[in-house]
Order: C-alpha cells, then structure tokens, then sequence
C-alpha cells in the first residue's frame, strides 16, 4: 500500500457536523413525519395486570366504532413471533410472541386497533373488550428464586432461564489478607431516547413488496427479522430507517408494534403507522440493567488485587428478548477492567419475572460490573487506608503488557490505563474554586473502566452465541463529477457518524468534505449489516471498511492518471481537485476529468473495469477496548440527603480521535445518562407488577440542573487492530458514572460508605442510609 | 368537546352558571395533562384567557388583590418586594414555560397536595375570592383545599382572586424534590413572620391530603421567639418548631419518599426557613437601629 498517501486535513478536526443543518432547521425526515396518501393509524391495547391469561378479548365494539378498519388480537397473529438476536447457555426458547394471550407484563400488547385517525384508534381501543384470569405477579430477581415463588413458564419449572459461569470460578474463594464482600444494585432504567420509537409500513399487493420505515439503528436487522417474522423473503421487504432522534439501544432491534403494523398494511392493503406515545415507552420500549451483583474483592496486604468475583443475578422481565441474558455475560466479561488480578470470574444468573422484558441500552452490562467492581475497590481502599487512586495504580494494567489476556477471555489491545488515571487525578487536584463553608460533607470519587468496542470477529460473535455477523461493508463513488458518495452498513441516530464516515473518506481521497455524500438506512441501497449502529462500533468497523473502500478507489484514481499522465502512481498525488505529478504542478489532471472519463469506459489502463467504485469487506479480527479514568465531585445535604455533583471529570481513550467535537458530545450524554442512574431515575414497580413510574413526572431524567459542568479530555494511543486507529467511544461516557458518584457519595459519608450499594441515591435513599448507619 | 371563549368576567359567570360541567382552564399547564393522558373528558372548556383583568394584580395599602390569571412568571418579576414567600415559591415552579403559562388561580383550582403556591399563601393568611352569578364569597384559604384535588367551589363559580395582605416581616419557602427541577415535591415548606403581631405563620405542602396550616407549630414559635430582643433562636426551639410541623402533616409512602422522610424532610425544612427568616428579621432590625 505505499502508494497511498493520505491527507489528513479532516481527521482530528473539529468538523462542524454536517447533519446538523438540517435538524436544528426542522428539516429532519422522522419517521413520524411520513404521510402516505390512505395511511391509517394504529394503537396498541395493552395489558393492564401483570400476569394471568385473557380469557376472552372481544373486538366487536371497536370495530364497530367510527373510523375503526381492523382490531388485530393474538388468534390473528397465534404463530408469528420474533428471533432473539442473542441466545444464552440453556436458554429455551430463541424467539418470542408478538401477540400471545399468555399475560406475563402489565403493558404487554394484547390487540393492535387500525382507524383513519390515531384519535379514532384510541378512542376504539377502549371498547376492546377483555377478560382476564390472573396470577400473581412476581416482582425482583431474588423473588423470582425464592420457594413458591409464581412460575411464569410452569413447565420450566423454575424461573430461571440461564446460568454458567466466566473466567475463574475459584476466585469466589480465593484466600487473601483483606477482603471486601458487597451486594451491588443498579436499578431498572429506560433508555429515553428524544424520538421515540415508530413506525410506517405499506404493503403493495401488485408488487407483492412490503416497505418499512421506521426509527432504527440497525435497518437490515429490522428487515430481516420483519421478513422473517412475517413469512415475505427478505427481497420483497424494504426497511427505510428515517433520522433517528436517539437510539441507546432501544431501537437495535423490531418490536411486536413493527410486525403488527405490517400485518395490518397486508390485510388492509393500505398504509398503517403506529407511532409509540411517550407514556408507552416506560412498559413497552425494553429498559435495561436491573441487575444485583454479591461481589467480592480479595487483597493482599500490600494492596495486590489478589482475586474479584461477581454472581451476577440479572432479571429479564417476562422473557429473555433480543438480547436477553447478554448484557449480564458482558457484564462478567468485563469484569477485571483495567487491572490485573491473579483469578477474576462471575457465575451469571438470569430469571424471568412479570415486568416488561429487559434489552440493550448504552453499556451494556459494562456499567453494572463497573459500579460492583469500582464500588469495591473504594471500599477496600477505606479499609486498608490507602488512598483509592494509588490503589488502583498499583494494580493497573502497564503498556508494555499489550496486548493483555485479561482472565475473562478478553484481549485488550492498546492504552494507557495509569495515565488516564493519573491525568484525571491531576485535574481534581487543579480545579479551582475553594470548598464553600456551608458544612456540608463532600467528596470526590474515581472510577475507571475498559469498554468493549469494535464488535465484532464474526467468529467470535458465533461462538458467544449472537446470532448476526460482526462485519461492515462500505462502497465509495465517485461520480462523474467527482463528487463522492459512500454507501455504509451502519447508520446515524445523532451520533454524527454522517460527519465522520464523511472526514474519513475526504481525508483519503484528497478532496474537501462538501463533496462526500454518505448515504445509509435504506435496505434497498445501503451495503448489508448484520448489526448497524451498536455496540460503539460504527465508527471503528463501519469506519475500517470505508478506509479499505476509499484506499483502494484512491489507488484506481491514482492508477488512471498514471496512465494518462505517463508516470507512476507513487510520483502522484490528489490535490486542489487534480492528481499532479509531485514536484510538476504544471502535470496534472483533473479528477472532474479522470471521473468522467471512467464512467465513460475511456482513457483506462489496459484491463481495468470501467467506473469509479469500490467497496470493502471488513471483518474485524479482533474486539478493540478503549478506556477511561472518571471523577466526580459531590456535595451531601446531611439533613436532607440530597447530592449535589459539583464538578466531573473524564480522561478517556478512544485511539485515533477523528473530531474531538463529537467524541465530547458523545462523552457528555453519557455522562449526563450516567449521572441519572445514579441519582434519579428507576423504572420501579409495585409488588403487584403494575408499573410506578409510567411519565417523566415519576421517570426523572437529569435536567440541566443536575448536569455539573463536565471537564473532557482525550488521550490517543490508536488501536492497532482498526485501520486508522479507532476504538469506539459511543457508550463510554455511561459506563463509569454511575461509579464515580457513588464513590463520591461514599466518600463524603465514610460513615456509612458500605451501605452505598444500589441506585438510584435519591434523597430519601441516602437519608435513610445515613439514619440507619 | 366545546370550547367557550368568554371575553369579559360576567360573561365568564352567565356561561358557568349555564354551563356547570366546563372546565376553566388558564394556563392549561395541569388541565392539558389529564386531557393528554385520558383522565379527563370535559364536555365543554372555559376559556378564562381573554378577560383582561384576571391577569392583573393591584394592590390598595397593605392589601393586595392577584387575579386568578396572574402567572408564575409575573409574581416572580413583580411581587417579588411585596409577597417574597409566593416570590420564591413560584421562582421553584416547573420551568420557565410553565412559569410563563401557569397561573396561581389554576394553582388552586387544581387543590393538588403538592401545589407550590399553596404553602406560602397558607403562611400570609390569605383568602380566595370567588364569584358566581349569585356572587362574590371570599374564603379563608385554610378551608378552600377538602380533599385530595378537591377545593371549596361550587359548581357555578369561578376563582377571581386571591387577597392577600403585603409581608410585614421576613417570609421563607423551602422544597425538597427528587430533582432540582420540574418535579413533583417530596415535601414543601413556607413560613411568614409577623413581627407587628409578634406571630408566624406556616405552610406545608405535599405532606397530607391537602395543603395544611401547621397552628400548633405556629402558636409554639409565636411564643418562643425573642421578637424583641431579636435574640438568637435557640436550638431546642428550632427542632420543636420542626417536630410541630412535622406533625402536622399526615404524610404518605410513595415512589418519592417514605411518610418517615417527608416528616423529617419538613423539620429540616421548618428549621432552616426558621433561620433563615430569623437572620433577616435580626438584620432588619439592626439596620433599623
Ligand atoms: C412540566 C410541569 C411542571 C410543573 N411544575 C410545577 C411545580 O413545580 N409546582 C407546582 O405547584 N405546579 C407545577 N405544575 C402544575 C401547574 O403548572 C400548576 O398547578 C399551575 O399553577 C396550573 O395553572 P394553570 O393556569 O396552567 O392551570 P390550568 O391547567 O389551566 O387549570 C388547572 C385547574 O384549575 C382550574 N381553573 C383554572 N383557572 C380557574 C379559575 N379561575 N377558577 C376556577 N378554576 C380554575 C381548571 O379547571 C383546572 O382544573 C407543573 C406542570 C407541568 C406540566
């Protein structure tokens, strides 16, 4: 490859984004804002006890009602269900019902009304009328084993769904001279993202196709399961995935609501849209987390992590769904983090109980083991009286040791773990305004974490049991004008991947950003994903694959001036939109005239294919880990139990950066996302499964308010795994915080440190801590 | 769903005498929400937007009359001096949106436990002006919350006014919340001093049933406090102060808090208004002085 050279007047640039235009404008195309002529509205009946059966569902009302065109109950769709993209050891079923009359969540959808209006559609809803018999509901993961505890699957006959164990099952018992033992909460959470989800589908019977436009992250995915779930080959489904206002995971995958509309636009033979409403999204859209943790970290007496352990129970809610037991595996997968220990393991548990069903949100699992493992390692530092960042150093991963074999099968490629640690310390110890004296107790806490990014090895996704490919296609243009379009597998949900993919591809092709076009989010031209945009890894894989696509479209670039030029490709470069022999400006060409030329099969060296079109395959051979090093400063009203977060800071990794702008984006709304799991928001139930928290008055998001200012800094040891350097960054900003505030909260109540174990640290949570202390 | 637009106040009347069942609505801030999530289905909405002087406040000596239109955001801007306890109160109301749109006769015509303008008008004994065709009544506003949601209107009337007489001494309000803002308090607090009278004052919001007066804590801190000599509150005073209150409320378990808590929560937040309007009664009096 030494005849590419790249310029890099784009990558590390602060890159204004370019689809930012059009969103503050009101330009955006959302799925909500597609009008069909004919489109009918759909809403959903849900469920409002949390386990039993119906015994009767009865549409007769509703349809007879004004406007109403269809109600759908679960005889009409008895076997259509859809696939688990993740399976876990023992597992039962691989895929889930769309409509089942089996009750097992309060808000669980039982029938889908269709009318001319999504007024006459609600309206109807409330006329289908339904019996029910009901069990009792089982809320927690510990009920969910107890004796006697409701079976949800009585022919499972237990309600647990999973379990096996990750790295050394010996360090449960590990001998040492310290060790701190601790069970560890964090709570059920939603993932909240701005747009919430929805859908438009529309069946042409002439055509015998089925188009689908709806908000996701992963629109092959969705196609693919759609096709499935409904019986269409996928060559006659086309998914349209809009602009995405947020995802964090809520949206990776096709929920019942998707396949009911496409059932409704098949049977109706017009166009059906169901657009979730915001009170819907806190028992239907999947939250996440919701894992308790006896963790347990063993030390000897210099402060030597001699051995970490974690039995991770996780509750899935009513049925392991998409991803069901995968977060809590990668939860004990990452559990070592940055640090060496001689054994590390987790044995994983995973029940079922009658709450809405579990799925992927930001971190993924990686905040859960972060706040075991770094709550741990404040409170065996407490107990040794050792300051908590020296111990953590002592223990840290060094450079030279990469690539590392972690104790859970990892193999972390690149970093600075120490320094990252080091250098957040130095900003606590710098910042400067002087503690006020209004007697309040506070603190500062750390908390560091190695983030899985990249995924993934296709292999090594098979082998973990999911079930898509980990690999990114990218295709790049240039048209006959020598602008540049390039077609990608992931695709954007605000994360302005549109910018980066477009400073790559300018950067190696020599020419100015506003000539690169990206295109993605349409079944029907975007290059195949197994995954789209999850998991950190759109710019790392979706990235690798465009700098594969665009080296090798420069090379025939490069290869066609030779050729006209007489020279060769190694005495040429692109530049000022012209390929010119180095050192002879005067010797040049056009690339407006190399463009035009090739789609005109003209002018090409001997044997070379006419057009100007490449594309890349690019199956990572490896995971690729960045890391951070966080902290946070907090002040404790001791009457009221109240946490204020008065500074935070975060020193984070992510290799080659290729605008700082959007990586601090990404890290503030992690941060901030972090921080509302700390502090204020829990998705909680009653003991009789109905849901407490169902609007944003009760799900308390964190406001500007509780957003402290947030200091950013980046170092950059690039990945040597990734073509160009890159390891992903989306969900890093969540994984630590949740830490570093409860280590800070403990910090300023070293009285009752111990008993800071579970989110979120509400007012009340602290005060009764303190008071029982 | 009609949509009645009345443009004067005695039109207002004539249609909610004929027209019992429509809901007033102002800023629409409570009102749109139940209408969103289904928990209402009014026949008919009265709009009280359009009559002028609803939305205007004036004041003759000590007394001051806020029409039920008055908003958050112009209590905060303009009675600041006047009724600084509402001042506050209403500083700590939802957002600037809701501050602009929401109004203190909405307020009370919600009668929601966890109102924040109730606490502060409790506190500076005011009275609710309401009016009907066959009048005017004007009610003490200890009596004006019944029970959860419910006030002491009749189905013909409308809310006009809330009379209130200016502070004559330092007035506090005080409110926990899960987050800092636009939340639903935990438990809410206000305070009035009256140093002519040598008395106080004391609201409590989020706590009971309704908004509640909490008179014993009121009658002990009258009685303890050293209005003459502006001495220092001793500390016993400020946690018996704080018991009173505390026991005034008759508060509940939720998603937000314990009972415990919110009775805790309320004697931190009796003894801290206690101080903090103490310090600015010493200061006054010494810059009197
Ligand atoms: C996001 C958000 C945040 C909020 N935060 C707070 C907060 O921090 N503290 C707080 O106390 N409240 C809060 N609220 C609630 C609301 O803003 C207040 O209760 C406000 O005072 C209601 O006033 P309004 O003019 O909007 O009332 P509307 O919604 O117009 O009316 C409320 C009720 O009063 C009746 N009504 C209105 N005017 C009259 C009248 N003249 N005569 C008789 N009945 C009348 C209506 O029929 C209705 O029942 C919040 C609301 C929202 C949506």
């Amino acid at each position: 490859m030494t005849d590419v050279t790249q310029g890099n007047a784009y990558v590390g640039a602060r890159a204004p984004r370019v689809e930012d235009g059009r969103f503050v404008t009101g330009a955006g195309r959302f799925v909500a804002g597609v009008r069909l002529p004919g489109m009918l509205h759909a809403t959903v009946v849900r469920s409002p006890i949390a386990h039993g059966a119906v015994t009767r569902c009865d549409p007769d009302a509703a349809l007879a009602a004004p406007g109403v065109r269809a109600v759908l109950t679960p005889r009409d769709a008895a076997t259509l269900r859809l696939p688990c993209i993740s399976t876990a050891p023992g597992q039962r079923e691989a895929s889930y019902p769309v409509l089942t009359e089996e009750i097992r969540y309060v808000g669980q959808p039982l029938a889908l009304v269709v009318a001319e209006s999504a007024a006459a559609a609600e309206d109807a809803a409330d006329l289908v009328e339904l019996d029910f018999s009901e069990r009792p509901a089982l809320v927690g993961a510990e009920a969910a084993l107890a004796t006697g505890a409701p079976l949800l699957y009585p022919e499972w006959g237990t309600n647990l769904v999973s379990e096996f164990v990750v790295g050394d099952a010996d360090a449960a018992a590990a001998m040492a001279d310290h060790v701190v033992e601790l069970t560890l909460r964090l709570g059920r959470v939603a993932p909240c993202p701005m747009e919430p989800r929805g859908t438009v589908a529309t069946w042409e019977p002439a055509r015998g196709e089925l188009t689908v436009w709806t908000s996701t992250q992963a629109p092959h995915l969705a196609r693919d399961h759609l096709a499935g779930a409904l019986g269409i080959g996928c060559d006659r489904v086309r998914v349209i995935g809009c602009d995405v206002g947020g995802g964090f995971g809520a949206k990776e995958h096709p929920y019942p609501e998707e396949v009911l509309a496409c059932l409704a636009t098949r049977r109706l033979g017009r166009p059906v849209t169901w657009i979730e409403r915001r009170g819907e999204h806190f028992t239907s859209t999947l939250p996440a987390r919701d894992a308790v943790h006896r963790g347990r970290l063993a030390l000897d007496a210099d402060g030597r992590f001699i051995a970490l352990y974690a039995d991770i129970l996780s509750d899935l809610g009513a049925y392991p769904a998409s991803v069901g037991v995968n977060p809590a595996a990668v939860s004990a997968l990452m559990l070592p983090g940055p640090y060496h220990f001689d054994q590390a393991g987790a044995k994983v548990r995973a029940v079922v109980t009658t709450t809405t069903p579990i799925g992927s949100f930001r971190g993924f699992g990686q905040p859960e083991i972060t706040w075991t493992r770094e709550r741990l390692i404040d409170e065996a530092a407490r107990g040794l009286g050792l300051d908590p960042v020296e111990l953590r150093l002592r223990n840290m991963i060094r450079p030279a040791e990469f690539p590392y074999p972690s104790r859970t099968r990892q193999s972390y490629d690149s970093g600075d773990y120490a320094a990252a640690l080091e250098l957040v310390r130095d900003r606590v110890a710098a910042r400067a305004a002087a503690t006020p004296r209004d007697g309040k107790p506070r603190g500062v806490g750390f908390a560091c974490h190695v983030e899985h990014t990249g995924m993934g090895p296709s292999a090594e996704m098979e082998a973990a049991g999911i079930n898509a490919g980990g690999f990114e296609i990218a295709v790049v243009r240039m048209e006959p004008d020598a602008s540049i379009v390039v077609s990608s597998g992931v695709c954007g949900m605000g994360q302005g991947i549109e910018t980066t993919l477009a400073q790559l591809a300018a950067d190696r092709l020599a020419v100015p950003m506003d000539r690169v076009k990206v295109v993605f989010g349409d079944t029907a031209y975007a290059p195949y994903s197994g995954l789209g945009s999850i998991a950190s890894r759109s710019l790392t894989v979706g990235g690798a694959a465009l700098i594969g696509a665009a080296d090798r479209l420069r090379r025939r670039i490069l290869a066609i001036a030779a050729h006209r030029l007489e020279a060769t490709p190694g005495d040429l470069e692109i530049t000022g939109a012209a390929v010119r022999v180095k050192g002879d400006p005067a010797a040049a060409i056009t690339l407006a005239d190399i463009a035009a030329a090739a789609w005109r099969g003209r002018d090409l060296p001997d044997g070379m294919s006419p057009g100007l079109e490449e594309r890349e395959v690019y199956d990572p051979p490896a995971n690729v880990y960045g890391y951070a090093a966080h902290a946070a400063a907090v002040a404790v009203d001791p009457d009221t139990g109240k946490i204020e977060i008065e500074g935070y800071w975060a020193v984070t990794d992510c290799g080659v950066v290729v605008n700082p702008t959007i990586v601090e984006g990404q890290l503030h709304g992690g941060i901030v996302q972090g921080i509302g799991m700390a502090l204020t928001e829990e998705i909680a139930y009653a003991p009789d499964g109905q849901p407490l928290t169902t609007t944003f008055m009760d799900y308390l998001l964190p406001s500007s308010p509780e957003s402290p200012p947030i200091e950013v800094e980046l170092i950059q040891v690039p990945s040597p795994v990734t073509p160009g350097g890159m390891k992903g960054v989306g969900e890093s900003g969540v994984i630590s915080a949740p830490a570093a505030v409860g280590n800070a909260v403990a910090a300023a109540l070293p009285h009752v440190a111990g008993r800071i174990t579970a989110t979120p640290l509400t007012p009340y949570a602290i005060w009764s801590v303190s008071r029982d202390g | 769903m009609d949509f009645l637009r009345p443009v004067t106040w005695a039109e207002a009347l004539e249609v909610k005498a004929e027209r019992p069942d429509a809901r007033p609505i102002a800023g629409g801030t409570d009102l749109m929400v139940e209408l969103n999530f289904g928990t209402t289905r009014p026949t008919a909405l009265l709009d009280l937007t359009r009559i002028d002087e609803l939305a205007d406040w004036e004041r003759a000596g000590e007394r001051l009359r806020i029409g039920a239109g008055v908003s958050y955001a112009r209590v905060v801007g303009e009675l600041g001096d006047l009724l600084p306890g509402l001042a506050i109160a209403a500083r700590t109301v939802g957002s600037p949106q809701i501050r602009n749109r929401g109004t203190i006769g909405g307020n009370l015509g919600s009668a929601s436990p966890a109102g924040d303008a109730h606490p502060p008008l409790l506190a500076s004994d005011a009275t609710v002006e309401v009016e009907s065709v066959r009048g005017v009544r004007v009610l003490p506003i200890d009596g004006f919350f019944r029970r959860p949601k419910v006030n002491a209107l009749a189905p013909d009337e409308l809310i006009r006014a809330v009379r209130v007489d200016r502070a004559s001494g330092p007035q506090q309000f005080a409110k926990i919340g899960t987050r800092n803002a636009m939340v639903i308090a935990v438990c809410s607090f206000a305070l009035a001093l009256y140093p002519a009278g040598r008395r106080v004052g004391a609201g409590v919001g989020s706590a009971a049933p309704t908004p509640v007066r909490a008179r014993a804590a009121e009658e002990f801190l009258s009685g303890a406090l050293d209005w003459a000599g502006g001495g220092p509150v001793d500390e016993e005073v400020g946690r018996r102060f704080g018991a009173l209150v505390a026991a005034a409320a008759s508060p509940i378990d939720d998603v937000r808090g314990t009972a415990g808590y919110r009775r805790h929560a309320l004697a931190v937040m009796a003894r801290r208004t206690l101080a903090w309007a103490w310090h600015d009664y010493r200061e006054a009096g010494t810059a009197c002085a």
